[in-house]
């Protein structure tokens, strides 16, 4: 990593997770700024295709996760995320 | 003084205790997929013999290469439903199973939506550019996406528009929070 990369690093908050339904492109420019990506897709496809998994892995890796999954009933980022939270666990 | 002798325990058949501690259901997995409970046996076999299925600690675990790798129309069933999914018409395309309401359309073992494949297909993206664009998927599921939204065009336009409209609640949501400027202070 450059030193304007690390300097940039040292200022941004948030290490990010890109879900499955982002553009490598978009990832790969994201990370070109200067920010910490990485991409669901770049995981076994045990945890690719496993929201409770992925969040996991985010959560792990001290990461937001970036997910557009929020409106199937029966895969659904917001339910999940409360579920989380109900169940005592921080992120 | 009579002495009363307890008669031991009875011990239950092993046969018994095997069965109960299987999480092996042929008898009810059949029921489920329609088929005969040796049709799953058989299905089962196989698919254990390839290592695609596996039974350990009263868990049934399965690959996520099963579906596709299934022999059969059984296998394709049985490993559907091991595995949380509801098969649609097209081999490529299932949904999350359960009680109603039912999931929506998404490519198999991805988590990527039909409605998000539409979006390209509408923007007038060709399969070679989506690819580029998510290159974990193969071409024949990206068609198989823009074959299912073209066979039911309507569900797949609803399903977009219910997301437009999640996220713009979801935005506005955000804003009453102060979510960014609480974000951008840290």
């Amino acid at each position: 990593m450059g030193k304007a990369h690390e300097a940039l690093n040292n200022r941004l908050f948030a290490k990010l997770m890109f879900d499955c339904m982002f553009s490598a492109e978009l990832a790969q420019s994201i990370s070109d700024e200067g920010f910490d990506v990485t991409e669901a897709r770049q995981h076994p496809l045990e945890i690719q295709r496993n929201d409770y998994a992925l969040l996991e892995k985010a959560v792990l890796e001290r990461r937001a996760l970036i997910t557009c999954n929020c409106s199937d009933p029966k895969s659904n980022f917001c339910v999940i995320h409360d579920e989380w939270l109900r169940s005592g666990k921080t992120h | 003084m009579a002495t009363m002798l307890k008669s031991p325990p009875k011990k239950k058949s092993l046969k018994k205790i095997r069965a109960a501690k299987s999480p092996l259901d042929f008898f009810g997995w059949a029921k489920i997929i329609s088929a005969t409970p040796e049709e799953v046996e058989v299905a089962w076999n196989d698919l254990k013999r390839r290592n695609l299925v596996s039974a350990r600690q009263g868990k049934v675990d399965i690959s996520a290469e099963a579906m596709v790798r299934a022999r059969s129309d059984v296998q394709r069933r049985l490993a559907s439903h091991l595995s949380g999914y509801e098969l649609t018409e097209n081999s490529y395309i299932v949904r999350y199973a359960g009680p109603p309401p039912p999931g929506l359309p998404m490519i198999l073992n991805t988590r990527i939506y039909v409605e998000y494949i539409a979006n390209y297909f509408r923007g007038g993206w060709g399969v070679a550019d989506i690819q580029r664009d998510l290159p974990q998927l193969k071409p024949e599921q990206i068609e198989a996406a823009i074959q299912y939204y073209l066979n039911h065009r309507e569900e797949i336009e609803r399903d977009i528009q219910r997301s437009i409209e999640i996220y713009e609640e979801n935005l506005q949501r955000q804003q009453r929070m102060g979510t960014w400027e609480k974000l951008m202070k840290r």
